[in-house]
């Protein structure tokens, strides 16, 4: 039972779709911060682990509803950078938060309803933990041609 | 059971909602095409525009209330100051709102505050951040559930200052230096 495709709905199937793949790098990106932070860093990457995971699963039945085949997880990612230190691990999860932050305002911007709603709400949490994990804030989170 | 993206009278419905305004409200109903320029008379985005404007203009009034009253947390506040600054900046748009202004760090001139009176800031440094924290929530909050009525650039840029205000609300209740 899908709904009617319509040129909007197009949009926001492929807003989806990406904001799902960064989701998926996420995750990915947060088992390895977990493994080389300690303490309370490394509980707030555990709990951002766990944030991810289930954003990622509300995307995948988003894109279900949207009438699309959920885009998988690939095998690995190639890192940005190499992960060794703490330090290392803060910086890939703060710019992990600004990837995603970046496809959740593309997703406001095509969707509308609750999808809307939900891509604000995640843009938000985003926002936060990449302040959290880099002490400071950026003026325009989620917009990388305000940076 | 799949929920349905709602459909385009229902949106505009919605808009003219917030809006608020008679001229607003005759776009009500109107069919098809994008909303983005279909207006004739004053656009229902100019509006969200403007009313966006003011608020983080108010809101950049009160950080400079703060500051004003507590020089001491003037260092702090000065990145978060600039922040909203931009914002009203960038919400203004394109045009020119009437009512907006650079963001220029000049005082607020007496006896041209328009129609909401300020709140007092609050005489203890922690308690000033708490209301400016409040403050920020509050917007961010108003503008998260605004956006739903907004065209989709516009709806883009004020989710990302609704998100900027969340983090400025963490910034504010947080013990510096704690992280990092």
């Amino acid at each position: 039972m899908k709904p009617q495709p319509s040129a909007s709905s197009a949009g926001a199937l492929e807003a989806a779709q990406a904001a799902l793949a960064a989701e998926h790098a996420a995750a990915y990106g947060y088992g390895v911060i977990g493994a080389r932070t300690a303490g309370a860093r490394a509980t707030e990457a555990r709990e951002a682990y766990s944030g991810h995971l289930a954003r990622r699963d509300a995307l995948v039945r988003t894109v279900r509803e949207l009438g699309g085949a959920p885009r998988p997880s690939e095998a690995a990612y190639a890192l940005p950078f190499e992960v060794r230190t703490p330090a290392d691990a803060e910086r890939l999860a703060a710019d992990i938060e600004d990837r995603v932050a970046g496809a959740y305002s593309d997703l406001v911007r095509a969707a509308e309803g609750p999808l809307r709603r939900m891509a604000a709400d995640a843009l938000s949490a985003s926002a936060v933990r990449a302040a959290r994990w880099r002490g400071v804030g950026v003026a325009f989170p989620g917009l990388t041609e305000k940076r | 059971m799949p929920w349905t993206l709602p459909s385009s009278p229902s949106r505009r419905s919605l808009l003219a909602g917030l809006a608020g305004s008679a001229g607003a409200a005759l776009l009500t109903g109107c069919s098809g095409g994008d909303s983005r320029g279909a207006g004739a008379a004053v656009p229902p985005e100019r509006q969200m525009r403007e009313a966006a404007v003011r608020d983080s203009a108010r809101l950049l009034e009160r950080y400079d209330a703060t500051t004003a009253a507590h020089p001491a947390l003037a260092q702090r506040l000065a990145p978060l100051r600039t922040a909203v600054a931009a914002h009203v900046t960038a919400l203004a748009g394109p045009e020119p709102a009437p009512g907006s202004f650079s963001g220029s760090p000049s005082a607020t001139p007496s006896g041209v505050t328009p129609a909401g009176v300020p709140a007092p800031v609050p005489a203890g440094e922690a308690d000033a951040l708490t209301a400016l924290a409040d403050a920020e929530r509050s917007l961010s909050e108003t503008r998260t559930v605004e956006l739903a009525g907004a065209p989709g650039e516009l709806a883009r840029l004020l989710a990302s200052v609704a998100a900027c205000g969340a983090v400025h609300t963490y910034l504010l209740t947080s013990t510096p230096g704690a992280t990092s």
